[in-house]
């Protein structure tokens, strides 16, 4: 064999083994296209058995809305945790988008409003879906005058409050705020951690600056600073904030609040070494589970009013932040739409069922006798709601958050004063529009 | 046979595959962070040009209080200590282990163990152990009598960057171990033979003939310790992430949290060619300061 004979056979190799890849390549793509119509949707719902009550409506709902619409094929992928937190975002950038998935409103949406990667809804809902809905419950799926999303459930925050380690210190549930320091002091006495505070992971103390704020500030106040259309440096949030480094200083959370996760906190609440934790309702089913210590023994209870601020004891931290978004480049939108709207409100139904907080959807009466009674207990507490804040590292973009984050933890480990932090949000967040 | 290698268009096409595959998924990626850099971009949107301002606020105004000098610093000392306390640890285990002594191979797959683990689960592990309601640490210190020493190891500052730190120097003792014992296990017989009979005692021995001989395999340690330090990721990712305390960030952990939680692309980018630079440089430094050594032995030989 010559040389050149040699080397062409070699280049023919090389192609070959290109093409080849090539081929395989087309024809995964190729498999797109069925006789049913089909919807793929994300979620990171990735458990079909767990016991988490937004994974268990998820799974109820997806089962109900593949049975009403058989001539529909629903893909499903979930994936759990954080990594479903890049995994959007990365499709995002790649505009591989499915055609609907789970995420959050507010500033978390934001560049996918911004990047044109969402169906706006305004066409479609004008079919009544708007009238069904809880009034304000769309407020974090708005952006400019245009709906993307159908909300699922009011998410609140609530103080849970251990009976039986209140009954045992002689004290009462507290109704005022001097009736919650009192039992703080209390309770600290007895060696029982006051409330549970998960600030390892940072969001769990951002809920207590939050209500705190809400107290002293009012809900429009929060919500203005939120969307920057209101300051952070106000007298009313330097209060909050030194009404939070009060409750540390009282040692309020014990000594370990620091370096104590989310997880850790809530087990400290549930095997009794705590009495009381800050948290949202998804909770509920923790405390209530056949192999909780605590189940029957816990009563939720709003944060009380604090003397001197604007808010009352009846505004919420909370409010409605997820939701499914639809694909921009959805073709057969009219074909998906009633999927879609069946779906989201098969799902708030179940999520009410599971206890993870009333739904956003006008209803009939559900079966009550089967639900959660703490979450029963928290939806006539929020029945009487005069406003509600969202959690705020919903509402801001993932860049705020971590800035408000970087403030807030300085600001709990004492570095700095309730002064400075405030200003810190002030120049941080609220002037860099 | 011998003419294809002669052959520069064959040598060429035998190239191509490993070149054209290191420049897909090795050079464009570092490309493409470097233009990065140079854009306002929150990885969906549009994105803006904005030059070096990325640069001059990584570095210099830091306007978000991303504070990445202080993570480089942090990278630094666990170079420092990986070089100063990881290595001597390898080395001593390795010596010992190939002088020969009862149960060598039991040993050394003992010691290779954490190597293989995953650093997910050794940093949950961690994280039990250094937790301060109830860890491990913190209940030993209580029965020994030590309870005043208990601590939020994570959140307190002053140790909130040791205790992160030390699982990765403890982590890779193995890995660095079986490099070294591999070396010296090839070193020939004689001559330790040569220096039994000359009444060299086993630490002259390890000073005088196993260290100088094993010198290349060190220089391939030092230099794996110190890159591997400067980009290390995973275990801290997972055990601390940068919170409680931002004292325990190091360039990568703060690099992936500024691209994917703050979205900030241009910045993270900056980061990331940062890095590439950063290890460039150091690896060149340790070659030539290692190799210069080296040299300098044979001359005088």
């Amino acid at each position: 064999m010559n040389r050149t004979k040699r080397f062409g056979l070699i280049a023919c190799a090389v192609a070959v083994t290109f093409a080849a890849g090539a081929y395989a390549g087309g024809q995964g793509e190729s498999k797109a296209s069925g006789q049913k119509a089909k919807i793929t949707l994300w979620s990171q719902f990735a458990d079909p058995k767990s016991m988490d009550s937004g994974a268990i409506a998820f799974f109820k709902a997806l089962e109900n809305t593949r049975t009403r619409f058989p001539d529909v094929e629903i893909e499903h992928v979930g994936t759990g945790g954080e990594a479903y937190k890049q995994k959007i975002p990365v499709a995002g950038a790649a505009n591989e988008l499915p055609d609907m998935f789970f995420w959050w409103g507010g500033g978390t949406a934001e560049p996918f409003i911004k990047g044109n990667r969402v169906l706006a809804l305004n066409d479609l809902a004008s079919d009544g879906t708007l009238k069904r809905l809880v009034p304000g419950t769309t407020d974090n799926f708005v952006f400019g005058d245009k709906l993307y999303g159908l909300p699922i459930y009011i998410s609140t925050a609530q103080l849970y409050v251990n009976k039986e380690l209140f009954l045992n210190a002689g004290l009462k549930v507290p109704a005022t705020w001097d009736e919650l320091t009192t039992a703080i002091v209390a309770l600290k006495a007895k060696g029982i951690i006051p409330i549970a505070l998960g600030a390892k992971d940072r969001w769990p103390a951002m809920f207590w600056n939050a209500i705190l704020d809400i107290r002293m500030g009012g809900v429009s106040a929060m919500n203005a600073a939120l969307k920057k259309t209101g300051p952070f440096n106000t007298p009313e949030f330097v209060a909050a904030a030194k009404k939070f480094d009060e409750l540390i200083k009282l040692g309020a959370f014990g000594d370990n609040y620091m370096g104590t996760s989310y997880d850790d906190s809530v087990n400290l609440f549930l095997t009794g070494k705590a009495a009381m934790i800050y948290m949202g309702a998804w909770v509920n089913g923790q405390i209530e589970a056949d192999n909780s210590p605590v189940k029957g023994k816990v009563v939720p209870i709003n944060v009380p009013a604090v003397p001197g601020g604007k808010g009352s004891s009846n505004d919420w931290h909370g409010g409605c932040g997820e939701t499914f978004f639809m694909n921009a480049n959805l073709k057969n939108k009219e074909q998906v739409w009633p999927v879609y709207k069946y779906f989201v409100e098969t799902m708030a139904k179940e999520a009410f069922l599971a206890g993870s907080g009333s739904s956003a959807w006008l209803s009939e009466s559900s079966d009550v006798a089967k639900m959660n009674i703490l979450a029963l207990q928290i939806g006539l507490l929020s029945a009487k709601a005069t406003g509600f804040s969202y959690w705020w590292d919903q509402i801001l973009t993932g860049n705020d958050t971590e800035s408000m984050f970087g403030s807030l933890m300085q600001f709990i480990a004492g570095k700095s004063s309730p002064e400075q932090y405030a200003q810190e949000l002030q120049t941080k967040i609220s002037d860099r529009k | 046979m011998t003419s294809v290698f002669c052959d520069r268009k064959a040598i060429a096409v035998f190239v191509l595959p490993a070149l054209i595959l290191f420049l897909v998924v090795g050079f464009l990626p570092i490309a493409q962070s470097a233009y990065f850099s140079l854009l306002e971009w929150d990885g969906i949107g549009t994105a803006k040009f904005v030059g070096l301002s990325n640069y001059v606020d990584v570095f210099i105004t830091d306007f978000f209080g991303i504070k990445f000098d202080h993570s480089i610093v942090n990278s630094v000392v666990l170079a420092i200590l990986c070089v100063f306390l990881q290595l001597p640890a390898a080395l001593a285990l390795a010596l010992v282990l190939a002088s020969g002594i009862k149960g060598e191979r039991a040993y050394r797959t003992i010691f290779f163990i954490p190597v293989v683990i995953s650093s997910a689960s050794i940093g949950v592990m961690f994280l039990k152990i250094y937790n301060p309601d109830f860890g491990v640490l913190n209940e030993l210190l209580e029965s020994a009598g030590l309870g005043v020493w208990k601590n939020d190891w994570f959140a307190n500052e002053r140790t909130a960057l040791m205790s992160a730190l030390l699982p990765v120097v403890w982590q890779y003792i193995g890995y660095h171990m079986l490099l070294m014992y591999a070396a010296i296990k090839g070193i020939p017989g004689e001559l330790f033979e040569a220096a039994t009979m000359d009444g060299a005692s086993p630490i002259r021995t390890a000073f005088s003939i196993t260290l100088p001989l094993i010198r290349p395999i060190l220089r391939v340690c030092v230099t794996f310790a110190v890159i591997g330090s400067l980009k290390f990721f995973d275990l801290l990712f997972v055990m601390t992430g940068g919170s409680p305390s931002p004292a325990t960030d190091v360039p990568s952990t703060l690099m992936y949290n500024t691209i994917f939680t703050r979205r900030l692309y241009g910045h993270g980018s900056t980061m990331a060619v940062f890095l590439v630079a950063e290890c460039m440089v150091f690896y060149l430094v340790l070659q030539r300061t290692l190799k210069t050594r080296e040299e300098r032995g044979e001359e005088r030989r």
